[in-house]
């Protein structure tokens, strides 16, 4: 047997795994071989030497125990101690992108989408006609009967009145008011400026007054 | 749950014995101290393990807490196939190896432990029967050791820590590194051959009286 041999079998010979006869050649090689037989003492040495290295001191159980504590312990009363921010961390760049989305549809619309605009607007400032000469005489209304009428007046642009017809009421008794208030002139209505016909509704209400008898 | 109920759940075909099957039980419902008992019955060959594997105390300690909360965090995933010791010992094997990679890309060879710089605990005397002169060989013997293990490839240090100081078969020790038994016995004669030549012309045997 060489060295190497011998060298790489002297550990199985240790553990008695070797058979008899291969043991009794090693043996025989190691009483010649100074150097074999130094190499198994370096061997024998260091792995006895493996057995008796240091241990480490002190139990760790309770370092153990308190991590896994830690460790899978929930988020307790801190979740409901949250700040808004830290309930929903996500929500500023959210909205931040939402907002710029957002802005970029209006703008796209607006530049993209142009409606085309009616040439007269359908609101509009509209001026109240104002009556400038007063019809109506004091005999007029005593001819009245006792009632209420609500009366439709359409005045034209030219300030005059156009048409009056009783939409409820006693037409036939409030005909004297009627041919007054048409006897009516008017500063017209006006829209931007320019004078237009409108119609004008008047509840009229008319009480008999007569004084006590003495 | 004990071992027969788990073995009706086709689990744990192979239990290291009934104690271990119902601790085991215990700690996969959640028991704390079912799991302080599995810590205390296995923490020192953890803590032994780690640091003859990454040679130092306080690494060592931190690997073994975190081995063991990975143990309680996948107890579930044990299926019982191989026993609960080597289970622990392939976590961590794992784990060691892994720091090793971690502390070699961040250079950990150029810092020094606090513990290499205070002289406290070399100066414990640890076995009064012991004299002063065989307790400092003993010391420097244990020191050389481990230099020399740990100069060793992972996977030879880690087979022959598991050959030599836990008394694990090849069989098992495949089975804690997840590899062939062939591999594991190479391994162990290039491990053993490695250590001897680190170590050849150390030692000089004391003259017989």
């Amino acid at each position: 047997m060489n060295c190497d041999a011998v060298l790489l079998a002297v550990a199985d010979r240790r553990e008695r795994s070797l058979s008899s006869g291969l043991e009794a050649r090693i043996d025989a090689h190691l009483a010649e071989c100074p150097s074999c037989q130094e190499g198994e003492d370096a061997l024998g040495l260091a792995l006895d030497g493996i057995h008796d290295l240091p241990h480490v001191e002190g139990s760790i159980v309770s370092e153990v125990l308190a991590r896994l504590e830690v460790e899978t312990r929930g988020p307790g009363l801190r979740l409901l101690f949250r700040s808004g921010f830290d309930q929903r961390p996500l929500i500023a760049p959210c909205l931040l992108g939402a907002s710029a989305l957002l802005a970029a549809i209006v703008l796209s619309l607006t530049f993209v989408w142009r409606p085309a605009l009616p040439s007269v607007p359908v609101l509009a400032w509209l001026d109240i006609p104002t009556v400038r000469e007063r019809g109506v005489a004091p005999s007029d209304l005593g001819q009245a009967h006792e009632g209420n009428v609500f009366i439709e007046t359409v005045i034209g642009p030219d300030g005059r009145v156009a048409r009056m017809r009783v939409l409820a009421g006693n037409g036939e008794g409030a005909r004297p008011l009627m041919a007054a208030l048409s006897r009516d002139r008017y500063d017209p209505a006006t829209l931007r400026g320019r004078p237009v016909a409108v119609s004008l509704f008047r509840l009229v209400s008319h009480v008999d007054v007569f004084p006590p008898e003495s | 749950m004990g071992a027969r109920e788990l073995a009706a759940f086709g689990r744990a075909e192979i239990l290291e014995s009934g104690a271990d099957a119902g601790l085991l039980g215990a700690c996969q419902k959640g028991d704390p101290q079912a799991f302080a008992r599995l810590v205390a019955l296995h923490e020192r060959m953890v803590l032994d393990l780690a640091f003859r594997l990454v040679g130092d105390r306080e690494e060592a300690k931190d690997l073994a807490q975190d081995a063991f909360l990975q143990v309680y965090k996948t107890l579930g995933r044990f299926e019982g196939r191989s026993s609960l010791k080597t289970w622990i010992y392939r976590i961590v094997l794992n784990l060691s190896r892994n720091r090793l990679r971690f502390w070699k890309r961040r250079h950990r060879a150029q810092s020094c432990p606090l513990e290499a710089l205070a002289p406290a605990e070399e100066a414990k005397v640890s076995n009064r029967t012991e004299s002063p002169f065989d307790a400092c060989s003993r010391q420097e013997l244990g020191a050389r050791v481990q230099a020399a293990l740990l100069r060793l490839p992972f996977e030879q240090r880690a087979i022959l820590l598991l050959r030599e100081a836990e008394d694990l078969s090849c069989a098992e020790i495949a089975t804690s590194l997840g590899v062939r038994e062939g591999t594991v016995k190479s391994r162990l004669a290039r491990a053993r051959d490695g250590l001897r030549r680190e170590l050849t012309g150390v030692f000089v045997k004391e003259p017989a009286e």
